[in-house]
């Protein structure tokens, strides 16, 4: 027998399953805006590693030959 | 204490962090140096750089050549990283942590790392250089 409790208990089911798919969307579509710009910031690092790169060489350079030797942790 | 990862990365990475969890090869990865007697690891109730900050020895700057599944499937890696002139505590380990949103409140830590050669390291005032093994810092299994 199909009692009202049965049909607003399914109306209230159909409601809150609508409101978490459209939720969901909202997170796919930022999904997708936090791709293309982690995109951006992938094209640019290796640029950035490289002048780091040499600005260090040239400022150890600068420091000329008093520093105490260089300590080295390798990873195991 | 060994090699571990904060409780905080391993239920992050299956969404269920405290903080927004890294994009390792993408985001501010950062590695400090931190002196146990300062503060002792805790891998579960510390969460995020502000949690252990106050242990750390000198400053800390973004890894370069961040690399993931490169040396193999689910390892992270990293180009050498040099910090110069150091000076200051004794270093008993390496804490992993992503600096993305440069506020250390909401920096998640990632891995406590102490197996590596040359530790504990008191630093003599010259550079120290960090030297990931070939096979990458660390893996998830």
């Amino acid at each position: 027998m199909v009692t009202e409790a049965l049909v607003n208990a399914r109306a209230r089911e159909a409601e809150l399953a609508a409101a978490v798919s459209a939720a969901r969307a909202v997170v796919n579509e930022k999904h997708a805006e936090l791709a293309s710009a982690r995109a951006a910031v992938i094209d640019l690092l290796p640029a950035w590693d490289e002048a780091r790169l040499e600005l260090r060489g040239l400022e150890r350079e600068a420091l000329g030959p008093d520093q105490p030797p260089a300590q080295t942790l390798g990873g195991e | 204490m060994a090699d571990g990862f904060y409780e905080e990365f391993r239920n992050g990475i299956l969404g269920g962090g405290v903080h927004a969890q890294p994009d390792m090869n993408g985001n501010d990865i950062r590695v400090a140096l931190r002196d146990e007697d300062t503060t002792a690891v805790n891998l579960a109730t510390q969460i995020d750089a502000a949690d252990v900050s106050g242990a750390w020895v000198g400053s800390h700057t973004a890894l370069a050549g961040l690399t993931v599944g490169s040396s193999a499937v689910g390892a992270f890696d990293h180009t050498d990283e040099t910090y110069p002139l150091l000076s200051g505590a004794t270093v008993e380990s390496l804490d992993y942590f992503d600096y993305q949103t440069a506020v250390e409140s909401t920096s998640p830590l990632i891995a406590n790392l102490d197996s590596w050669t040359g530790l504990p390291l008191t630093p003599n005032g010259g550079d120290v250089i960090l030297a990931p093994h070939a096979n990458g810092v660390f893996q998830i299994p």
